[in-house]
This record gives C-alpha cells, structure tokens and sequence, in this order.
C-alpha cells in the first residue's frame, strides 16, 4: 500500500491483509500510529446495529465491536528531547494475559515489538534505489514506486534465499538448506530462477 | 527452464493442455514460433508475456530486472547493460504487472498468526514549477502490505 499518512490508506492496508490471510484474526503490534486502531476495527469489528425505538428523533448509528479473539497491542516510546529513554507497551484490544499466552505460543516473538517488520522495513530500503535516505534516485511518479516496489517484493518472496530461514540439514556436502520466503510458508517448494518467476502462467484476462 | 512456453492463444482459442506445436525459432535470440492446434495460426513466443516487443535477449532482461530489484537505479541499470533508460523503464512496467499478477494469485489465504504493523517513509518529488517547488514536495507514506505479512509472520 503505497500513499499518505492517512486513515483511509490504513483501512485499505489492514483490509488488503485480511483479505490475503485465511479469515483467521491474527494478533496484532504495532507502534502508536494513531490510524492503526480505527483502520483494525475497520476491517475485523463486528457491526452491531441497534433496533428502533420507535420513538421519535435519528435512530442510533451502528457500532463496530472487537471480536474476542482479536489482540492488538502497542509499543510505546517514551521521547525526552528527540531521545527514545524509555519504552513500554499498550495493549488496545484484548487482555494482557491473552498476549502473553500468545507470544508463549508464538515461534518467534517473545516480546511485544515491531522488529521484524523493522527489519523488513531495512531490507526494503536496501532492495530498493527509491526508498534509499537521502538520495538523488527518488521517484518522480507514484507509479513508477508502486511498480518498483512489486517487483521488489516479488523477487524477495519468490526467488532471493532468505538467510534467517535456512534450515540445517545432515548432508556430506550440504549444511545448509536455502529458503525462500515463500517456500517457507509453503507457497512453493523450491527456490524460483527469474526465468520461473517471469514465465509462470499468469491469465492477464480472468 | 520453462522458458517462453506459450499461456494461451492470442487468436481467442481457449487454453488447453499442449495445444500449441514449436513451428522454430526465428531471430538473433531464438524466439520460438509457435502454431495453435486449435485455430492453426502462428505467434511468437513472446506474446503477451514480459519479453514481448523488446529486441534485447532474455538472459539480458533477467539481469536488469535483478538488478532492479537488488537496488540499483534506472540510470544506473542502463548505463551497465547498454541500454536506453526508457528501455529499462519499460522492462521495469512490464515485470511489476506480472509480479503484481504472481503475488496475487500466490498469496492467498495466508494463515496469519501475527502481524506488525509499520510504515515506511518515502516520498515522490517532481519539481514542475519552480515557484511551486514547496508545493509539489509530496510525502508519501510506505505501508507495508503483503510483502511484510508474509515474510514476519513466517520469521
């Protein structure tokens, strides 16, 4: 998602991830961003419209409510002339005990943070002329950047190795098995050549 | 390498499974030929896929667009291959479309478990008029999308 610092870019971006996810309400962390919030009810929130009361005046708007199950929970930095001194976390939706459990469960994360998507952040940044700091190779059309940027993303997915993810195997002349992003997840079973990603069958015409 | 393997016939004859016979390859890259079973016509093997109306080689496209996406600029890209700037601004378009089509069909019905959210600053500048300069300063915001659902929740 590629825009301004707007609420209805963060509806659009948090309904891009549920629509691309299986249905299943995934938890939540993000920094204080106040749009994330409006934009998560916007798109998991459980209408809740109120009947009439038959009296007279406007009847009552409908409300969006969390669902259970949902957990956001937030990273607060705490600022003391421009430096970060202190950090603690916020959770929105959902109770404390139910981040925990879930960052027991988790594979990963033991913390309530946002590295990893920090971290993906910077190897954007690095994947991409455009979005260098303080460079001369900006975009000069919006276009052109969204374009960039799929073809970076799909390169990253698809067929760049991802070192974090690559598994350790017992083979004579092998250590290490690569891994994509993608085969990870289980999207594809091997590491794709750029002639695999430029070829695959797309119908331009569904 | 699957390379150049025909999707479906530019004539409108629904895609079927090895419906499509290698008439030769013709040009300086070997561009295969192909006839359609159904209808009988012949097209290139490069229609309607990222390599069509380009004269450069596909190995050569392959490595522009590599390094495209490992970070190098456009000016930068065309100087290094021999290319004109709009050439790899055209091999830029036509490889984001597909990429865009590819990621959209793959990644689907994702199971997410957990997800961060962030942005990522950048911004999009074109001066048109001096006496606008301030004006046209546009800042953009990067929201990550799928990109980054996919890979931090795999982490």
């Amino acid at each position: 998602m590629v825009g301004r610092h707007i609420q209805a870019n963060a509806n659009k971006l948090l309904a891009g991830i549920r629509d691309r996810s299986n249905g299943h309400v995934p938890c939540f962390t993000s920094d204080e961003l106040k749009h994330y919030d409006a934009a998560i009810m916007h798109a998991y929130g459980i209408k809740k419209e109120f009947p009439r009361t038959g009296r007279p005046g406007r009847p009552r708007q409908p409300i969006l409510l969390a669902p259970k199950n949902l957990l956001y929970a937030q990273v607060v930095k705490h600022r003391k002339r421009g430096h970060i001194v202190d950090i603690s976390t916020r959770i929105v939706f959902g109770t404390k005990k139910a981040v925990k459990a879930k960052l027991k469960q988790s594979p990963v994360s033991r913390h309530i943070n946002t590295s990893f998507v920090e971290r993906n952040n910077l190897t954007m940044r690095h994947h991409n002329r455009r979005l260098v700091r303080k460079t001369i190779s900006f975009s000069k059309k919006r276009e052109r950047l969204e374009k960039q940027l799929h073809l970076a993303f799909a390169y990253y997915h698809f067929v760049k190795p991802h070192l974090g993810l690559r598994q350790e195997i017992m083979d004579k002349n092998k250590k290490y098995q690569n891994q994509t992003p993608a085969m990870f997840a289980g999207i594809t079973d091997h590491i794709w050549t750029m002639p695999e990603l430029f070829c695959r069958a797309v119908f331009k015409h569904p | 390498m699957n390379s150049l393997s025909p999707l479906r016939c530019p004539h409108g004859c629904k895609p079927v499974k090895q419906g499509f016979k290698l008439v030769r390859r013709y040009g300086p890259h070997y561009t295969p030929l192909y006839e359609c079973l159904r209808c009988g016509q012949q097209f290139s093997g490069r229609y309607d896929s990222v390599f069509s109306g380009f004269h450069t080689d596909e190995q050569t496209i392959y490595r522009v667009l590599k390094a495209l996406s490992e970070g190098i600029g456009i000016r930068a890209a065309a100087r290094i291959f021999d290319l004109d700037k709009n050439t790899v601004v055209l091999m830029l378009e036509r490889a984001a479309e597909h990429c865009k089509r590819v990621s959209e069909q793959l990644i689907k019905n994702y199971p997410m478990d957990e997800c961060q959210l962030d942005e990522l600053w950048s911004f999009v500048k074109k001066r048109k008029h001096v006496s606008q300069h301030l004006r046209n300063w546009q800042p953009s915001m990067v929201i990550n999308g799928s990109g980054s659902a996919l890979t931090h929740a795999t982490k």
